[in-house]
């Protein structure tokens, strides 16, 4: 039995893996990428949030917390002190408007993989599973095998997409348990990958290989590269980590991420500020093309 | 095999002689037409003394010989009720009061407006209108059984009370195997062993509408022959139009051509008839099929000319229209008369029946994307990959078709109505969403519709009207009263006792008076087994007589009592006298009241079992109540799930709920759908709600809309998943769904009323989002990008 910090489950996932998904995204990561798509997934613990675009300012919440971790300001929006916050979730019940919400909650692998089990009809239907995401979902490595193994007596396939930075240790704890792993790679150059994540990726590119080696199908195992206009989506990039797929092996599929711009609502709701360029766009289709012939120059099968 | 066939089908274009028809007949303005109202006054004039049997069947055959008749001289199917396309035609029989009211502002309405030629005003007010007063069905309906109707009317709409019934489908394989002659001269082999005079009256009635039946077919022969006169450009189709119409008052159709201008002769011969809306051609790619196989083998025919065939019948489909009074037309906006046509499902053994017309079918479909047919899918277990997949296709072109039907629940549910596994098997779709058995059943499918919201608004509130403070139902307290869940539980069923039996009596007196004047026995000649019991079918001459009530609306009485259940009594956070004044009040004077109830209670359509569950225990306790009672022709009567556009004056009766809906406000739309934008978790999990509520309790019909987005079909991909979604949906066993592919314009509307739209996703890559929680100039770029999607 483990216990794990879940920050959402979407069910009818479409583009994590084959088939009709259900997604799990596990909080804390160690790398804070500038575009990371789910923000509230970087820091590994429950924070209570208050959303701009529901709270009306009616000062309810400020006057039920019993622990002053709420306080009224004068344009009405909550204050919320972190400090103070017991994360006892009675602003939340009482909030009329569902504007407070905790990033997070804390599950048991019996509890999660039972409610993973409600689309069942459709991943079979489908030939879909279970998708673990986050965050960087090995963090919670053990948890992840728990509920994998859990799912497995059930039949139901099991993929992750992890950035790999992380100790091989968690990797290897899943190694059995997870069918299909999609493993980001995001920048070749050491320098800027820890300018635009927080770390260098040394350990990122070691594990892969040694990933790749210990898969050795490679059916089980998925590139994606990130298109982020102004941080990966350069030539010297895109072709420094096709070069290093194909010196692993030219058949590895890889698959090109188009920017996807709806990040930037979620970053002004949660008051983040945000790594790209607020007016940056989704590439078109003449530049998609563009990158997956210099992806193609070097490998087999470019998604 | 079929893989090389579909291989041919794919490519297809429309022909230009297909996309010139459609372009005429959409131009052509459509009139109010008096023709026949004429010609049957003028028949019931000269007969007054004589049978209503007889005097319907001699108004029908005089029709058949005098009415104006015309021709495209491009047309490859032939054939219609009037001369101008899309006519709006009278017909006194049942109802004429709302024509008196509104002749005037028919050119000018809203919707569905009909021009009207200045003359035809007073025609109407001097030739017709007087003769009809307290002959019509309406009038006697009124006459007879209208304090009834009325007493109920707020929680019970009793149908049918003003136009013919329909909603049937006939045996068109027989029909087209046999012909007008062939059933004549059975017909005529049972008058003469006939013994009774009811019996030798209807035989004889036959007998006369098949013998017009027949010089009406002659008469487009006749016309077919002057056009190929006319138009040497056309000269070699009009003669083989004359040919076919020559043979077919003669004898069966043989090849694919002929048989599909036998099937339309008889559904425009059938509206001759009745007027009603909905007579269904059913499963034609499975009768239409030996005739395309052999003319196929014969080397007569390919799929290009099989489908412009039938692109020529889609185009047909659109030619009859029905013409309804402002206020149903505001609601069935289009002029929807529900040629509803089957695809695919399984055969008599419970093999898959799908063929090469199924795909040919959808083909049609795709490049005519008229509202007409009303195009049905049928899935089971069995469907081929590659039909779910054009079908997912076709649906993703936008308009909602084909729906989709489920064999897998339909068929036992049809079976535990005493219909026979073969006939179930063979089930068809009349109207909309309602179920039938094919060719041998008066399901009455819409008799009536109860609106269990309207009971349980009368159950808080001690039988009096929220709206208006009215006694409508017995006074079994106030939510006040209430000390338990299980006290407000008991008012809600004594309500929905009292409307019950009133509903079933005033049912049976309507069909009463559909049976004395409304006999219709061309229908009942295309209807096993009228013949061989000599029995109108509106008598109760078909093998299989039900009625159906439709149960309004699962979404917000299982929404509502879950809030009260929670909210009042499991956690006391709402006190039950604020919750009654809030209710009386229209949450005037309590908007936190309101916020608590639609936020902070589970919701149907949200996989939640115990809410779901809720919703399942009042539609069987509703439809249980039907065991062992019959209609009023010997048959049973079953429940049905759908209302498909009268959720919104259903809503308008009733006033505030528990569920947070004002009062007045729609109810949730199609029948088995959650409440708009309440439900939050995505498809899967609103269809695992929908599969809780048994679909045994649905054997009328049931509908539950979906939305997608067009971008969901543009790849191999999106196609793919969408197919394992309906295979899915088949696995859990839910009668029915259709999909609404989301345009532009409901992007738009979202943006305008995003509480309406709360539930409405977007999914690009590894990411979803709510629409309406996006910035504006999001909305704005998804709405462009989804213009460019839908395109």
């Amino acid at each position: 039995m483990s216990t794990g910090t879940v920050f959402d489950i979407q069910r009818f996932s479409l583009h994590d893996g084959p088939g009709i998904r259900t997604t799990v995204f596990l909080k804390g990561c160690p790398l804070s990428c500038a575009w990371c798509q789910n923000p509230e997934g970087i820091d590994g613990t429950i924070r209570l949030w208050n959303f701009d675009n529901l709270c009306v300012g009616c000062g309810r919440c400020a006057e039920l917390c019993r622990n002053g971790a709420l306080s009224s300001t004068p344009g009405g929006r909550p204050r919320i002190d972190r400090g103070r916050c017991v994360r006892c979730g009675s602003c939340i019940e009482e909030c009329l408007h569902n504007a407070l919400a905790l990033d997070g909650f804390v599950m048991d692998d019996r509890a999660l993989a039972a409610r993973l089990l409600d689309d069942r009809q459709f991943f079979s239907a489908s030939g879909g599973g279970v998708t673990f995401s986050g965050g960087e979902p090995l963090v919670q490595a053990a948890f992840v095998r728990d509920i994998a193994k859990r799912l497995e007596s059930d039949r139901i396939t099991v993929a992750i997409e992890t950035a790999l930075h992380i100790p091989w240790e968690n990797v290897a704890t899943v190694l059995d348990a997870v069918d299909l792993f999609h493993v980001d790679l995001k920048i070749f150059d050491p320098d800027r990958h820890r300018r635009a994540t927080g770390f260098g990726n040394r350990l990122i590119f070691e594990n892969f290989r040694r990933l790749a080696e210990a898969l050795a199908d490679s059916e089980r195992l998925r590139v994606r590269l990130p298109l982020i206009p102004g941080f990966t989506d350069d030539r010297d990039n895109i072709s420094g980590i096709v070069d290093f797929i194909a010196g692993i092996d030219p058949g590895l599929k890889v698959e090109l991420m188009n920017f996807n711009p709806l990040g930037e609502a979620k970053y002004r709701r949660m008051r983040l500020p945000y790594g790209v360029s607020a007016d940056a766009k989704p590439y078109d289709d003449n530049a998609m093309r563009g990158f997956r012939n210099m992806a193609l120059e070097r490998l087999d099968t470019v998604l | 095999m079929l893989e090389l066939r579909r291989a041919e089908v794919s490519p297809l274009a429309m022909t230009r002689r297909i996309a010139g028809l459609k372009e005429r007949m959409l131009a052509e303005p459509r009139y109010l037409s008096l023709e026949q109202a004429l010609i049957v006054t003028e028949v019931y004039k000269r007969h007054g003394n004589e049978s209503a049997p007889r005097k319907r069947s001699l108004a029908l055959a005089e029709t058949m010989r005098r009415i104006a008749i015309a021709i495209d001289p491009a047309e490859l199917i032939v054939g219609n009720r009037t001369a101008g396309v899309r006519a709006g035609v009278v017909f006194p029989e049942a109802g004429i009061s709302w024509i008196d009211k509104e002749i005037e502002t028919l050119p000018s309405r809203p919707q569905d407006k009909f021009n009207v030629h200045p003359e035809d005003v007073a025609t109407f007010r001097e030739a017709i209108l007087p003769f009809w007063k307290g002959k019509s069905l309406e009038d006697a309906v009124r006459a007879e059984a209208g304090p009834l109707v009325d007493a109920i009317g707020k929680v019970v709409k009793i149908n049918q009370k003003d136009h013919a019934q329909g909603h049937i489908c006939p045996n068109v394989a027989e029909w087209i195997a046999v012909g007008p002659k062939g059933l004549q001269r059975r017909a005529g082999a049972k008058l003469a062993a006939a013994k009774d005079r009811e019996g030798i009256e209807f035989y004889a009635s036959v007998m006369a509408v098949l013998d017009a039946a027949c010089a009406f077919m002659l008469r487009y022969a006749e016309l077919a022959k002057d056009l190929a006169e006319k138009h040497p450009e056309w000269r070699d189709n009009m003669l083989e139009a004359a040919r076919i119409c020559g043979k077919l008052a003669e004898r069966p159709a043989d090849t694919f051509h002929e048989a599909v201008q036998s099937m339309w002769f008889l559904f425009a011969l059938l509206h001759l008839e009745s007027n009603a809306s909905s007579f269904s051609p059913g499963r034609a790619d499975q009768y239409l099929f030996p005739y395309f196989k052999n003319d196929l083998d014969a080397g007569r025919i390919d799929a290009p000319r099989a489908l412009e065939i039938l692109e020529a019948l889609w185009l047909k489909f659109n030619q009859i229209v029905y013409l309804r009074n402002s206020h149903s037309a505001s609601f069935f906006a289009g002029f929807p008369i529900g040629f509803n046509v089957a695809l695919g499902g399984v055969d008599e053994n419970g093999g898959d029946a799908t063929n090469e017309l199924s795909y040919l079918f959808l083909k049609a479909q795709e490049h005519i994307g008229l509202p007409q047919p009303n195009l049905s899918a049928r899935l089971h277990q069995g469907s081929p990959q590659a039909l779910l997949e054009e079908c997912a296709r076709v649906i993703g072109k936008g308009g909602g078709m084909p729906q989709v039907f489920n064999d897998e629940s339909i068929v036992p549910a049809l079976m535990a109505r005493g219909i026979s596994g073969g006939d179930a098997r063979n089930y068809a779709i009349v109207g909309c969403v309602e179920l039938t058995a094919t060719g041998n059943m008066l399901g009455w499918s819409d008799a009536a519709m109860f609106n269990l919201s309207k009971a349980l608004e009368l159950a808080m509130n001690d039988g009096r009207c929220l709206i208006t403070g009215a006694q409508m139902g017995p006074g079994t307290g106030t939510l006040e009263d209430f000390e338990t869940y299980a006290d407000l539980e008991d008012a809600f069923r004594a309500q929905i006792d009292f409307f019950f039996e009133k509903m079933l009596r005033a049912c049976e007196k309507v069909e009463a008076i559909h049976q004395r004047l409304l006999p219709s026995a061309l229908l009942s000649a295309v209807i096993d087994d009228c013949l061989d019991k000599g029995v109108d079918v509106t008598r109760g001459g078909a093998r299989y007589n039900l009625s159906g009530i439709q149960a309004i609306q699962v979404a917000n009485v299982a929404d509502s009592l879950a809030a009260v259940k929670k909210l009042v009594y499991d956690e006391g956070k709402i006190d039950r006298t604020d919750l009654l004044r809030a209710l009386r009040e229209d949450f005037a004077g309590s908007p936190e009241l309101r916020l608590r109830l639609l936020n902070k209670a589970p919701k149907y359509g949200n996989d939640v079992a115990w809410v779901d569950e809720i919703g399942n225990r009042w539609i069987s306790y509703f439809a249980g109540k039907f065991e062992g009672m019959r209609n009023y022709r010997g048959g049973p009567y079953h429940t049905g799930l759908y209302t498909v556009s009268a959720h919104v004056p259903m809503g308008a009766n009733v006033g505030a709920s528990a569920d947070g809906r004002r009062s007045g406000a729609p109810l949730a739309d199609g029948g088995m759908s959650a409440v708009y934008g309440r439900d939050v978790k995505g498809p899967t999990a609103l269809l695992k709600s929908v599969s809780r509520i048994d679909s045994g309790l649905g054997s009328n019909g049931t509908l539950l809309n979906m939305k997608f987005l067009p971008q969901f079909f543009a790849t191999r991909e999106g196609i793919g998943k969408f197919a394992s979604l309906l295979r899915a949906f088949v696995g859990l066993r839910i009668n029915h769904v259709q999909f609404n592919v989301v345009a532009r314009e409901d992007l738009l509307a979202a943006q305008e009323r995003p509480e309406e739209y709360s539930g409405l996703t977007i999914r690009v890559a590894g990411y979803t989002a709510y629409f309406t929680e996006l910035a504006r100039e999001l909305q704005d770029e998804i709405i462009a990008r989804t213009t460019y999607e839908g395109a």
